[in-house]
């Protein structure tokens, strides 16, 4: 019901846009460094395994279709989404479990004001234009770091891109996009229910914030995985 | 029949019951607030006074009873017309329950802006609600947590003033947690802004003096009940049980007060 109301409110006027835009600041700009951090050392620890397993086969040229596979289509939008959701999450139920604590949502209810409307539909729109594009920038990290990886491994950068660009297909990018956005509704709707409902001043804040984000961490594997079931069923794979 | 239950009433709670999950919170509570009144509403801690508060504003549902704003019973009322019966009433909270992320004067201007009010009409609004609750304009670029408790209760009024001029308001625990000085001078707030612009008031507290001080009438409530209704001259001459030993702590400061300045005679 909660996830109704909070896709309701995103999709309905009124919005605030200084609200919007403040969100997406603080998703994206503030998850920047993490998310590509996390993914350059991931993809590089990735590539290490796959060029050790490929070298064995005599297969190492494949590196690059392996990591596209692997970083694109599952790893780089689940390891983002977990980077993200710790953070995210952790700071949206913080925030809004204070000001329940402290009142601050009675005041918005009591001068009129629709909490799902100012403080709800703004997560929600900034991690679902945050979370898509930290995707791509950790996805292509990832990748790129396999490059150099695959240099150790005596395999050019050439054929190693060559690899990449035949199995950088639309469906495949596709897959790995998909995924983003119903992570932003599960990061947002656990985030924000927990902080909401929170109950019991500092204490019951610091319990709900970690809630949220094992719910939140955990639910992006479980969400990943009926998410990647869909897709190869729509896809026919 | 005296003059108050035939004038028209402002707000009326009239047999409200509430509670959570399985504790009761109130229990057919019923009273009645008359236009430009300030009413008090007195009682210990867990008596049930902020609740009160909470469902004149909407913010929870009775499980029986109706309760009257302006003459509209806000229990059967849709979620949009309640809003815009919140919008006539002003809340000051608790704690303030200032929006830290904004500065002092969104905040006062919060209302304002919210309902796309230009910029130059919010800034001299904030100014001179600022002023009227005696703190200084400049003030209006801080953030809450660099005022002291007593400015920012001050804010919380001066952002209740701001709402759409509302023409009641409601004050919860408003001197709360505060020293002597800060808490006269929201109490002496409380009476100014009663004289000067004849606002209806509900204030939530359980500090005697200030209800006597501030009260047109009082209600004590006990335990969900109301035990007590009426002038603040009554209440001090009421004989209920309860109500002499909650006044107790007040008698004994006033009547030692009295004796050390050399007063004979009781306490009012």
């Amino acid at each position: 019901m909660f996830c109704v109301a909070v896709l309701r409110s995103a999709f309905l006027p009124p919005y605030y846009k200084h609200e919007i835009v403040e969100q997406i600041h603080f998703s994206l700009i503030g998850s920047l460094f993490i998310v590509m951090f996390s993914a350059l050392v991931a993809g590089q620890a990735l590539a290490i395994q796959l060029a050790h397993e490929l070298a064995k086969t005599g297969t190492k040229s494949e590196l690059g279709h392996f990591m596209v596979i692997s970083s694109v289509r599952a790893l780089g939008p689940v390891l983002t989404g977990i980077v993200v959701a710790s953070r995210m999450s952790a700071g949206i139920t913080a925030e809004l479990g204070t000001m329940r604590s402290s009142d601050q949502i009675d005041a918005l209810v009591a001068f009129g004001t629709d909490p799902m409307k100012r403080l709800v539909a703004p997560r929600m729109i900034g991690l679902w234009v945050a979370l898509p594009l930290l995707t791509i920038v950790g996805d292509a990290l990832s990748v790129i770091g396999g490059g150099f990886v695959g240099l150790g491994y005596h395999i050019t950068l050439e054929s190693y891109y060559a690899g990449v660009s035949r199995y950088l297909t639309p469906s495949n990018l596709m897959v790995g996009m998909i995924k983003p956005v119903f992570f932003a509704v599960l990061i947002t709707t656990v985030a924000c229910w927990k902080g909401l409902t929170s109950t019991g001043g500092a204490k019951g804040v610091g319990v709900a914030t970690t809630e949220s984000v094992v719910i939140s961490s955990v639910g992006i594997l479980v969400t990943d995985f009926i998410c990647t079931k869909l897709i190869f069923r729509v896809l026919g794979w | 029949m005296d003059s108050a239950a035939l004038a028209p009433s402002m707000l009326e709670f009239r047999n409200v019951t509430f509670s959570i999950g399985d504790h009761g919170i109130l229990s057919n509570v019923s009273f009645r607030v008359t236009r430009g009144e300030t009413r008090v509403i007195l009682g210990p801690s867990g008596s049930g006074k902020s609740t009160i508060l909470r469902l004149l504003m909407g913010l929870w549902q009775p499980d029986s009873g109706a309760i009257f704003v302006n003459g509209e019973d806000i229990t059967a009322v849709t979620p949009e017309r309640l809003r815009e019966i919140r919008r006539s009433m002003g809340i000051v909270f608790q704690q303030g329950a200032l929006f830290d992320s904004m500065t002092v004067g969104e905040n006062i201007g919060y209302t304002l802006l919210e309902d796309k009010h230009p910029e130059e009409e919010v800034e001299p609004a904030v100014e001179r609600y600022l002023q009227m609750v005696g703190l200084d304009p400049e003030i209006r670029d801080r953030m809450p947590d660099e005022l002291s408790g007593g400015m920012q209760r001050r804010v919380a009024i001066a952002r209740a003033l701001a709402a759409r001029d509302p023409n009641i308001i409601l004050y919860d625990e408003p001197t709360t947690g505060l020293d002597p000085q800060s808490a006269e001078r929201i109490t002496d707030l409380v009476l100014h802004l009663r004289a000067t612009m004849g606002k209806t008031s509900i204030m939530v507290t359980h500090d005697i003096a200030d209800a006597f001080k501030v009260g047109d009438r009082i209600t004590v409530l006990d335990r969900g009940t109301v035990v007590f209704e009426g002038t603040p001259e009554e209440l001090n001459m009421a004989k209920d049980p309860f109500i002499a030993e909650f006044l107790a702590p007040y008698r004994k400061a006033v009547a030692a007060s009295r004796r050390r300045d050399g007063v004979p005679g009781g306490v009012s």
